[in-house]
């Protein structure tokens, strides 16, 4: 403890160190600020997706739809066959749907917001009663088990019901020369369905096919038309289909560009690394500069014992300082994400109270005391500021920049292997271009950390001070 | 625990220089034992070497009979001042002894009167960038004695003080001795020690040339020359040269007499009626013992110093 005290009073006594403390905290707050104010990411959000193969009736008044998925192509993990109803066939019209997916088994949605899973089985109805909607599943037919049952406002008294078919785009994200972007397939879904029957009062209704798609807003580019069709044959209906009818909140809809709310309202750690490389260095170097570590190692010679307690003092310091940084990051940046439409349903409000985000922002602050401590042995072992200091940089940034400009997989692996992992911490949601899981990404930087701290040791106990 | 440096067989090297090469010698409790050498003779790298500073390439040292990197609280056991020039400039004088203290458990109260001691009270709270080098070897004095240890080592302490800084450290390393404080100061110019040592180290080429008395380095120097001064120093010369005597004209206040003792020289003048104003036993500087010493040095360089040389 005296040497802990020791080593705080020395730092302490310098104004560099409360200039590296006050700078870290203020700069970092206010990039994180500018970040997210000036950032092109953020916006109104999209229409909701909605296009697909539908084969239809009107049905007037409460009844159901019930069929029979006879067969379904794998076209994609989320391809969708199912029944339907709908309040008319253009694009974006209220809807409920019970189906199935290749990958992931039955499901009732509505509204584009609202998705629920069931038991997978062949048989599914849809049932109306006014605004209610209700979906079950059955094996043979007969025996009905209620998957659940949604409000679906505003709906007239007749509706659209019908079969539907979809498949959505298949794509692969890649970067390279600082850009990022998506290769986007068209998947091709086909389904057979049987014993189809509308249960209504008065249904006399004949079948007809509608491809839905959205109707391009002027300047969006006009995607050729996607494939579609319908053939019957003895009361089998074969339905090819594309698209999908998903937005935010339902599973199948594909968001590889949204933003982690958490991680970049943290941005402004990038500014604290540098401030913190220098808060962690000039503890070093400080003493090598003026030939100061003599005297320090004459007050104490147990080298294992002053290496701790300035790691120690530097990495509290540093901490603390990024704790307040942190914090005061995230509280600054929500109202303006906020004000700049990032809300619900696209993203939640995050608050500090989420263990995600406490993760996130605590952990940031031990990214940056790390990231203090490898300076600080960087320092050790190189001894002068102006050797230490630009190697830190490079490590810190280089991997930074570089990233960007390699291949995907390229910068998932720089992202794994150098010190920057440390920065997975401050991830909340998985993303395509996640490269390592947030506690092992600390652990990558912890270990490069104790590797240095370890091989300053070794120099201290052994070259000549 | 006795109160010694104890060196034995040290040795060390800087790449192909031999900077430290067999050095043994002992420095003992109550006296001020001057370390001295020319500039590069090895001085400072001994002195770092006894504090575990820089890893000896053989032999070792020993403060109180132990390794210095064994001490638990070593500002309590040994106090040194080595480069005046090592503290940080941006901190203030105060605080580069209070850091020290807190590392060695030492009460802040000790601080303020070491300042005291050491004449800092004034200068306490400005930062050491700002300190003229005497200030600044008063800072490292102050930080030497700030555990009240019982064995003290200065690296050339005297250096940038002034004239009153002078006469003020002389006394502070007699009084320490006094209190039975082992004190070892190094010096590359033995003028600075005449008054202060009673004990003297010293080394040239890392090597020891001498391990001695002030009092019998000065005797040997001295050789028992006479000094003579006459208003004859022609027919004196004449005289004692044939009396079998070496007789050296060239000093200001008169003839070197080498021998011959005093009374048969005071016999001889008399008996031939030469004036003479005086005839004392001429008694050699620190300095000319030092030169005289060193020379040797470079001459026997091979052969084993003995006490006295």
């Amino acid at each position: 403890m005296m040497v802990l005290r020791s080593e705080l009073a020395k730092l302490m006594s310098l104004r560099s160190t409360a200039w590296c403390l006050g700078l870290g905290l203020v700069l970092t707050v206010a990039l994180s600020a500018w970040v997210v104010s000036s950032s092109k990411f953020y916006g109104d959000l999209p229409e909701p997706a909605d296009r697909l193969s539908l084969v239809h009736q009107p049905m007037p008044g409460n009844g159901s739809i019930v069929a029979h998925i006879a067969a379904q192509d794998a076209s994609h993990p989320w391809a969708k066959a199912g029944v339907i109803v709908k309040r008319d066939v253009t694009s974006g019209s209220p809807y409920a749907a019970i189906m199935l997916t290749p990958a992931y088994g039955l499901r009732l949605e509505a509204a584009f917001t609202t998705s629920v899973a069931g038991p997978a089985r062949p048989w599914l109805k849809l049932t109306r009663s006014g605004s209610t909607i209700t979906g079950y599943a059955s094996s043979d037919g007969s025996a009905w088990d209620e998957v659940g049952s949604v409000e679906l406002a505003g709906l007239p008294s007749t509706v659209e019901v019908g079969l539907f078919v979809t498949s959505p785009f298949k794509s692969t994200y890649m970067q390279g020369g600082g850009r990022q972007g998506a290769l986007i397939e068209r998947t091709v879904g086909r389904a057979v369905f049987d014993h189809v029957r509308v249960e209504s009062a008065a249904s006399a209704g004949t079948w007809a096919y509608a491809k839905v798609e959205p109707v391009p807003q002027p300047g969006e580019p006009q995607l050729r038309p996607g494939p579609g069709g319908m053939t019957e044959t003895g009361g089998a209906f074969t339905v090819i289909g594309e698209g999908d009818i998903a937005w935010y909140g339902i599973p199948s809809y594909a968001t590889p560009d949204v933003r982690d709310m958490v991680s970049d309202s943290l941005q402004g750690v990038q500014i604290g690394l540098l401030v913190m490389v220098v808060l962690g260095v000039l503890a070093a170097t400080g003493e090598y500069k003026t030939g100061m570590i003599r005297t320090t190692l004459a007050v104490n010679p147990r080298r294992g014992q002053i290496l701790a307690a300035k790691a120690t003092v530097v990495a509290a310091m540093a901490f603390l300082t990024g704790l307040a940084a942190g914090v005061g990051a995230f509280l600054i940046t929500q109202p303006i994400l906020r004000g700049r439409g990032v809300r619900p349903p696209a993203y939640a409000f995050r608050s500090l109270a989420e263990a995600q985000v406490l993760r996130a922002v605590i952990g940031t602050a031990a990214v940056l005391a790390l990231v203090a401590v490898l300076a600080f042995a960087a320092g050790m072992l190189l001894r002068r500021s102006s050797r230490a200091i630009p190697v830190m940089v490079l490590v810190v940034l280089v991997p930074q920049l570089l990233g960007p400009q390699l291949s995907l997989d390229a910068d998932k692996w720089v992202r794994r292997l150098t010190p920057t992992a440390g920065l997975a911490i401050q991830q909340t949601i998985e993303r395509f271009d996640t490269a390592i899981a947030p506690w092992p990404g600390l652990g990558v930087l912890a270990a490069y950390t104790a590797a240095a701290l370890g091989l300053a040791l070794w120099a201290l106990r052994r070259r000549n001070a | 625990m006795p109160n010694t440096i104890e060196v034995r067989g040290l040795r060390k090297r800087y790449g192909r220089t031999v900077a430290v090469d067999g050095l043994s010698f002992r420095v003992e409790p109550g006296h001020v034992t001057g370390f001295v050498g020319p500039n590069g003779a090895g001085k400072s790298t001994t002195m770092r070497m006894i504090l575990d500073l820089d890893a000896p390439d053989g032999g070792s040292a020993l403060v109180g009979g132990r390794r210095y990197r064994t001490l638990r609280t070593p500002l309590r056991e040994v106090g040194a001042l080595l480069d005046a020039g090592a503290v940080h400039p941006g901190r203030r004088g105060r605080d580069h002894l209070l850091w020290m203290a807190y590392s060695n458990g030492l009460p802040r109260r000790r601080v303020d009167e070491v300042l005291g001691l050491a004449g800092l009270a004034g200068a306490a709270r400005r930062r050491a960038g700002g300190y003229s080098l005497g200030m600044r070897q008063r800072l490292g004095i102050a930080a030497a004695l700030l555990g009240d240890p019982p064995i003290l080592m200065f690296d050339e302490p005297v250096n940038g003080l002034d004239p009153d800084g002078v006469v003020w450290i002389r006394g502070l390393l007699r009084g320490l001795a006094a209190q039975g404080r082992a004190v070892l100061v190094s010096s590359h110019l033995m003028s600075e020690l005449e008054d202060t040592a009673d004990h003297l180290v010293l080394i040239g080429r890392g090597q020891l040339i001498a391990d001695t008395t002030v009092a019998a380095l000065l005797a040997a120097a001295s050789d028992g020359r006479i000094l003579v001064r006459t208003a004859q120093p022609a027919q004196a010369t004449a005289l004692l040269a044939a009396a079998g005597a070496t007789v050296d004209a060239n000093t200001v206040d008169g003839l070197s007499v080498a021998g011959l003792p005093a009374d048969r020289i005071v016999a001889l003048l008399a008996q031939h009626e030469i004036q003479v104003s005086e005839v004392a036993s001429q008694r050699a500087s620190l300095e000319q013992a030092y030169l005289a010493l060193t020379r040797d040095a470079v001459e026997f360089r091979s052969s084993p110093a003995k006490e006295g040389a």
